[in-house]
């Protein structure tokens, strides 16, 4: 579900986010191939997220999503955008 | 013959239900229409014959613009394709992220049976499944299993379940188009099914426990390194110590005992080469490598299966992505320091082709166990004491670099697909059973033996024609100097003058000739041509062969017992780097050469800058017949070759501009003004034809794609 532009403003990305916190999904920047994998993924509209580490170097981080952990690059996560719970 | 196709999502342990359902009965074959792996299994169940087809892992059937092309095959089979039963494949201890697929796959009209995989887990994350729920929600029958157990129960319900109309679920899921519409539909469906089956808070605190270790910010790369050092170990030491016990096996059967019935049977002497020598030493070669790729394969399933391989992944992602590759491709890089056959053979657990092959190619620039003999014999001829150890980690580095700088070049001019996105669901912890290990290894070792091993049998015979047939017409093994291998040796040697190898010291020619073989016979080809410089004139007595297979085979056997005990100095010493530090006539004897062959090396290479230029190419050149059979294996005869080609000519230029720079240095240009810039232009015409032969072929792959599945 991609987001407008008025949304995108008020919307945390990923780097915004502290390790431990949790989130909720709030879209997406755009509808790319990537998006659907995300979605397909669990990472939908008003789900819950937690961050939970980063890899030691940064990169890539873990998310907790719906009982699994998803690991994936801050590239590839930065289509996406959270919402405070 | 009923059809099962086995559909699951990545992770959720379908390959160990594979192996524990159809044991070894597998068969690779390929999709019609594209160069895709299709492995099929097969088992005999009441007179009935089954075949299983194990599908790619898939998270979901929605067509994205991200998916691979063993994706695509799935998921058009799923749906159009015959067979007579989904065996759906779920992870009972992380139940929501397959449950997407589930829903997708109940609207497909086929008789389904759901499969719920690692029961154990699943109890271990304090879960309780509802399984008689589950089904009546579904509308299909739900089988738990778990690691080892409730196989036969399986069996027993796909027989059922063939041919049965598919049911209708109480709990139907909802009719989708795609992902971005339909997730949200799907996911609250999930959420329905999950809450009347699942019971429990499903934390999993083993895997919560381990991985504040292994995933721990400043623990994470030593414990990484540790596992390393350990896969590494257990390869190059511990199966290591078996290598000499399969050499002299092979050797006693195709060898020894083939030989001794041609020559009582007055056969001449070029079928006893062609056979004994050719196809037997090749066997033989292979053979020697069963121990260390067995074992690689072993450790490799057991990273893969326990759950650490996506974690080790999730750790180096970082330091790899810089050439676009993976995580995972860290593994067989290091695994080639050990052998580079076997680093090949690891490339196969990175999930897209390209990644795959740019690892393949980067890997034999990592120094090998086999070079570190060669090193070892100049050291002690030509660099003693600590400078040796210099030397040797400066080839060492030098190696690394190039497999960097090969990496870079290649991902930047030849392959133009983007990364492939780092989207991985981590697996749970868990101790895989020793079926599958085995099973698994198995199968991988099997493969290696029969693809690989036909080229490099195929190499061996003609390099041993070639070496056992004299100029003169004659056969046999006693007079190297004349063979037609030195020859051609003594042809090739002006090629090398440019890096300091003086036409007089043909023997090195001839022990790069023949380190294509396997590095390790550098040395004994170099022992035995300078060895028989020094002894001009003088002629050795044909030994006599005495042929006693108990004898033979007792000391078999001894090599063993103090191969296994030496393993304690293996593990402080996992590269065997030793070697290089010992002092000078320990050194010469652990190698097993003669004194006055370092003596004639001296006198015949002239300088250190001419020894050094001459192990730089043997760090480089062209990687051994067993490692190019393993690439031909994986990726087909244009890759073989342009890896060839690729490192040959890094090797060449490099070699050269290190002696000539080194001479101009040293105050003796008279050479260098014309080879410098001979050698730039070489590499920016090789490397510009070697760009561009790479891109026509991966513009051809495309069309038809190659894609290996597991």
């Amino acid at each position: 579900m991609k987001l407008s532009a008025e949304a995108l403003q008020n919307a945390l990305d990923v780097n915004d986010l502290r390790v431990g916190q949790t989130v909720r999904v709030a879209g997406y920047t755009q509808n790319t191939g990537l998006a659907e994998q995300l979605m397909a993924l669990g990472l939908i509209e008003g789900t819950p997220v937690q961050l939970m580490r980063t890899a030691p170097l940064g990169d890539p981080v873990e998310l907790q999503v719906r009982g699994h952990k998803l690991s994936l690059r801050k590239a590839e996560a930065s289509c996406l955008r959270f919402s405070l719970l | 013959m009923t059809v099962v196709s086995l559909v699951g999502s990545p992770n959720c342990g379908k390959t160990t239900v594979f192996n524990a359902l159809t044991g070894l009965h597998q068969k690779v074959g390929n999709w019609s229409g594209v160069t895709v792996e299709r492995l099929s299994g097969y088992y005999r169940h009441d007179q009935n014959n089954y075949e299983i087809i194990d599908l790619p892992g898939l998270y979901h059937l929605y067509e994205t613009s991200q998916d691979k092309l063993d994706e695509q095959v799935a998921r058009d089979f799923i749906q159009n394709g015959e067979y007579d039963l989904l065996l759906h494949l779920l992870d009972a201890s992380s139940l929501q992220s397959g449950l997407y697929l589930t829903a997708q796959l109940l609207t497909i009209n086929k008789p389904m049976l759901v499969v719920l995989n690692m029961m154990d887990v699943a109890k271990s994350k304090n879960l309780h499944i509802d399984v008689r729920q589950l089904s009546e929600l579904l509308g299909c029958p739900v089988v738990p299993i778990s690691a080892n157990h409730g196989i036969g129960h399986l069996k027993q319900a796909i027989a059922e379940q063939t041919g049965t109309p598919k049911a209708v679920s109480t709990q139907p899921p909802p009719e989708t188009t795609d992902a971005i519409t339909g997730s949200k539909p799907i996911y609250d469906w999930i959420d329905t099914v999950l809450g009347s089956v699942i019971t429990g808070d499903g934390r999993d605190r083993v895997t919560d426990r381990l991985d504040a270790w292994f995933l721990n910010r400043w623990l994470a790369f030593p414990l990484f390194l540790a596992c390393m050092y350990l896969v590494f170990f257990i390869t190059i030491h511990l199966g290591g110590a078996w290598i000499d016990f399969f050499s002299a096996i092979a050797g006693l059967i195709f060898i020894d005992t083939p030989k001794w019935i041609l020559i009582s049977l007055n056969a001449p002497d070029w079928l006893i080469a062609l056979v004994a020598d050719g196809a037997g030493g090749g066997v033989q070669l292979v053979a020697s490598f069963i121990p260390i790729i067995g074992m690689l394969f072993l450790c490799l399933v057991f990273l893969e299966a326990s759950g650490y391989m996506s974690r080790a992944a999730f750790i180096v992602d970082r330091l790899m992505s810089r050439l676009k590759l993976p995580g995972q491709s860290f593994i067989p890089l290091i695994v080639g320091f050990g052998c580079n056959v076997p680093a090949i053979m690891a490339t196969r657990s990175l999930s897209s082709h390209q990644e795959r092959l740019l690892t393949t190619i980067m890997a034999p620039f990592m120094s090998c166990g086999a070079r570190l003999t060669v090193y070892a014999l100049f050291a002690a001829a030509f660099f003693p004491g600590a400078i040796g150890t210099q030397v040797v980690f400066g080839l060492y580095l030098t190696g690394i670099a190039l497999a960097i700088f090969s990496g870079l070049v290649i991902r930047r001019f030849i392959m133009s697909d983007e990364a492939s996105p780092f989207l991985m669901v981590m697996p749970a912890y868990h101790l895989p059973g020793l079926r599958h290990l085995l099973a698994s290894a198995w199968y991988r070792l099997n493969a290696f033996i029969w693809r690989a091993g036909k080229a490099i049998v195929a190499v061996v015979i003609v390099l041993n024609m070639l070496s056992a047939w004299s100029t003169d017409g004659t056969f046999g093994n006693d007079n190297p100097e004349n063979s037609y291998l030195s020859e051609i040796g003594r042809s090739l040697a002006p090629v090398f003058a440019p890096m300091g190898i003086a036409e007089d010291n043909w023997p090195a020619t001839v022990g790069i000739f023949t380190g294509i073989f396997a590095k390790e016979v550098v040395v004994g080809t170099l022992d035995t041509l300078y060895g028989s410089l020094q002894r001009e004139g003088a002629t050795t007595a044909p030994q006599e062969d005495d042929f006693s297979p108990l004898t033979m085979l007792a000391d078999v056997f001894a090599t063993v017992p103090g191969n296994l005990a030496a393993l304690k100095d293996g593990f402080k010493d996992p590269l065997g780097l030793q070697i290089i530090s010992e002092g000078h006539d320990d050194q010469i004897a652990a190698l097993n050469v003669r004194t006055e062959t370092i003596s004639v090396m001296r006198s015949l290479f002239g300088s250190y800058l001419a020894a050094f230029a001459y192990l730089l190419f043997v760090l480089l050149y062209v990687p051994c017949v067993a490692t190019l059979g393993a690439i031909h294996k994986e990726y087909g005869a244009f890759w073989m070759g342009f890896s060839a080609v690729w490192s040959t000519l890094i090797a060449w230029c490099l070699a050269v501009l290190v002696y000539q720079l080194g001479s101009l240095w040293l105050g003796d240009a008279h050479q260098a003004a014309l080879w410098l810039p001979a050698v730039s232009l070489l590499i920016v015409a090789g490397y510009g034809s070697l760009v561009l032969a790479g891109r026509r072929q991966i513009k051809n792959e495309r069309l038809i794609p190659a894609v290996q599945l597991r």
